[in-house]
């Protein structure tokens, strides 16, 4: 086929144009870094020796040979004493043994609401709750954490509260119950000034030894969060999104902590895969389970969870199950010669429970869920509880088996803004929850739907805004209501 | 070969191509060959050109760590303390340099793909969580791997010495 000069000049003009391309990349490409095998390139000077210069030429060798000495001199000093800086700072940290992280740290967290609740004038649950526009510092914790060795930490968080002042304990009821309006007051006077306070509480949220010589294995012993869930692991108001509990955590569907041993531990499949266990032996639940327990059954529970954690998504699934048996007596002198005293079992049952976690990240958006259902089995049946109130229903009889279930999802989505030098971020979220504490009490039957925004202005500090609506779908007693709350929590 | 090619142009432009299009085709391809030598060398010359940039962030271990490299996935698992322990078993301890430090601020952003203000909140999480202790920072944080056994930390390459540490991965400046 013929070639014609029109596709002979493109080849050429090509082929040129390739040339005028390539000799500066590859001359470019070839260029070495600055310091880098620079080519030696000798330079001769000559010296011209004039006659009396050498005296002086002596003279100025001498002097500066008088300066390169006390110039060695001061380097040595600064040597010297940039060293034994080195040594103050590192002086506990040398050795397998020791540790460099701080001995004790103190740190916490506090948080203050301003809530509003809103029933309906006919409902039950306006004498309930306090249905006045209020302040609360609700919570405040105190961290104490101390790293003994590398291996070895205690961990103590303690949470201080205004309670039990204002707790209502009964109600006027002269013709039922026969009870008087009672609510506590902790006002003390002190003696010799005659100044009033009111006094506090004290609650001891987890207090334990963690051993842990490896990744894959470590204990815990003492008083510990279980280990369930997302919200019951990320605990605290600056760390949670919404700025309420969701009520399964606040009934206490799976026991918030218990006392006992935990053994934890984490392996790594692969990059950014881990797979967390945890294996928890307690007294389980009970009226006095923080001190002593009141049957020989100990309570097993299991956790298991798979998450992938990358840098632009992440996903988890975890799962929980407990098993405990839940037991209280009544004490009674049974004789008085010789003295004895008896005690009889009042309440006894068994529980299994078992909650699964969901959570998916994906750049700012944040969906999480959890499930959590169990199964509760009597043997010794107990006069019927009013929920909430913990009083006896005085219109039933003996409490039923029962189940209790519950669910929520929660959707957010965090933005980063950049204002001046500090990025600041805002995270609105949408919460419903569906919980039931026993499947044999309708009126017990709640949906929470919550609407807010998240806003943290600094690390430290994070200002909550929502509104959340109450339903009770099985209820005679009571209908819906809103709920507001603005929150700062802070964490110092 | 000249056969050959071209008979897999006549192959690919039998298709109801005029003439005087198959031709410029066939006889284009000595132009075509070098129009190809020019993508592939223009596509391969910025990786013949490495240099080495002294805002290079060089990770950096006691000497007496045993392993040779590490993944960037694991060099996040260490410094947000998910991993603990190197592979041999003996504890890491990772080192921070000074808060507000260009090194640190860099370091941030290439090797946990965070900005200073999301470290701050990570931690704070993980205090309240879990009662977790973030990574120390020293002043001297190279003079600090140098001195405490199973250490790592990182160093700009204009900051780096020969021989005192090992280095065990290179985050490149952008």
């Amino acid at each position: 086929m013929p070639t014609t000069r029109f596709t002979v000049s493109c080849s050429r003009a090509i082929l040129a144009a390739a040339l005028l391309i390539l000799t500066p990349l590859i001359s470019s490409a070839q260029q070495t870094a600055p310091g880098e095998g620079e080519a030696e390139v000798e330079v001769e000077v000559e010296v011209e020796k004039t006659e009396g210069e050498d005296g002086g030429l002596r003279e100025e060798v001498e002097r500066q040979d008088r300066e390169i000495e006390l110039l060695k001199e001061k380097v040595a000093n600064l040597e010297v004493k940039s060293e034994k800086d080195d040594e103050d700072d590192f002086d506990l940290v040398e050795g397998e043994q020791e540790t460099i992280e701080r001995s004790l740290d103190i740190y916490g967290f506090f948080d203050l609401t301003l809530f509003f609740f809103d029933p309906p004038e006919d409902s039950v649950v306006n004498g309930i709750l306090p249905t006045k526009l209020s302040f609360v510092v609700n919570r405040l914790h105190l961290y104490f954490k101390s790293q003994m060795t590398q291996t070895l930490s205690a961990l103590v968080e303690i949470r201080f509260t205004f309670l039990p002042l204002g707790n209502e304990s009964t109600y006027n009821e002269p013709s039922l119950f026969g009870t008087e309006y009672q609510r506590t007051d902790t006002t003390v006077s002190e003696h010799h000034t005659t100044d009033e306070f009111r006094l506090g509480g004290i609650v001891i949220e987890r207090v334990h030894l963690t051993w842990q010589p490896a990744d894959f294995f470590g204990v815990i012993a003492g008083r510990f969060l279980t280990p369930f869930g997302i919200w019951n692991v990320e605990h605290g108001t600056p760390v949670l999104i919404p700025a309420g509990h969701p009520y399964f955590m606040i009934r206490q569907a799976l026991p918030q902590a218990q006392t006992g041993l935990q053994i934890f531990g984490r392996f790594y499949p692969f990059d950014n895969i881990y797979v967390d266990y945890a294996v928890t032996l307690s007294n389980g639940r009970g009226p006095t389970e923080s001190v002593y327990d009141l049957d020989n059954n100990k309570a097993l529970g299991g956790r298991l969870r798979l998450s992938y954690d990358g840098d632009i998504a992440g996903v988890a699934l975890g799962g929980y199950l407990f098993w405990g048996e839940t037991t209280d007596i009544v004490k009674s002198v049974e004789s008085l010669d010789p003295f004895h005293i008896g005690s009889e079992t009042t309440v006894n049952f068994s529980e299994v429970t078992g909650s699964v976690d969901l959570l998916f990240r994906l750049f700012g958006l944040r969906v999480q869920g959890e499930f959590v259902r169990g199964i509760v089995t009597h043997s010794i049946h107990n006069i019927r509880q009013i929920p909430i109130l913990e009083e006896d229903d005085p219109f039933s009889a003996y409490q039923p088996d029962y189940i209790k279930w519950g669910i929520y999802g929660l959707i957010a989505y965090q933005f980063d803004v950049r204002v001046r030098k500090s990025l600041v971020f805002f995270t609105p979220y949408f919460m419903a929850e569906l919980y039931t504490p026993d499947d044999t009490y309708d009126d017990m039957y709640q949906n929470i739907y919550r609407m807010g925004l998240n806003f943290k202005p600094s690390p430290y500090v994070t200002l909550k805004v929502e509104a959340n609506r109450s339903e009770f779908p099985r209820s005679d007693l009571t209908g819906g209501f809103w709920a507001y709350l603005g929150q700062m929590a802070v964490s110092f | 070969m000249n056969d050959l090619y071209r008979r897999r142009v006549q192959l690919k432009t039998s298709m109801n191509m005029p003439p005087r299009i198959k031709d410029w085709i066939v006889g284009m391809k000595g132009a075509w060959f070098a129009l190809v030598v020019v993508l592939v060398v223009v596509l391969a010359v910025p990786s013949m050109a490495q240099t080495e940039s002294p805002n290079d962030i060089l990770i950096v271990v006691h000497k007496t760590v045993s392993v040779n490299g590490i993944s960037q996935a694991e060099l996040k698992n260490y410094f947000l303390k998910k991993k603990t322990t190197w592979k041999a078993g003996r504890r890491v301890i990772p080192i921070h340099a000074p808060r507000g430090s260009r090194v640190r601020k860099e370091f941030l952003r290439r090797a946990l793909s965070m900005a200073e203000e999301e470290e701050r909140i990570y931690w704070e999480k993980r205090k309240i969580q879990a009662g977790a202790t973030e990574p120390v920072t020293f002043q001297n944080n190279l003079k600090a791997v140098f001195k405490i056994k199973g250490s790592l930390s990182y160093v700009f390459r204009s900051d780096y010495h020969e021989g005192v540490v090992k280095v065990l991965l290179t985050l490149p400046a952008p």
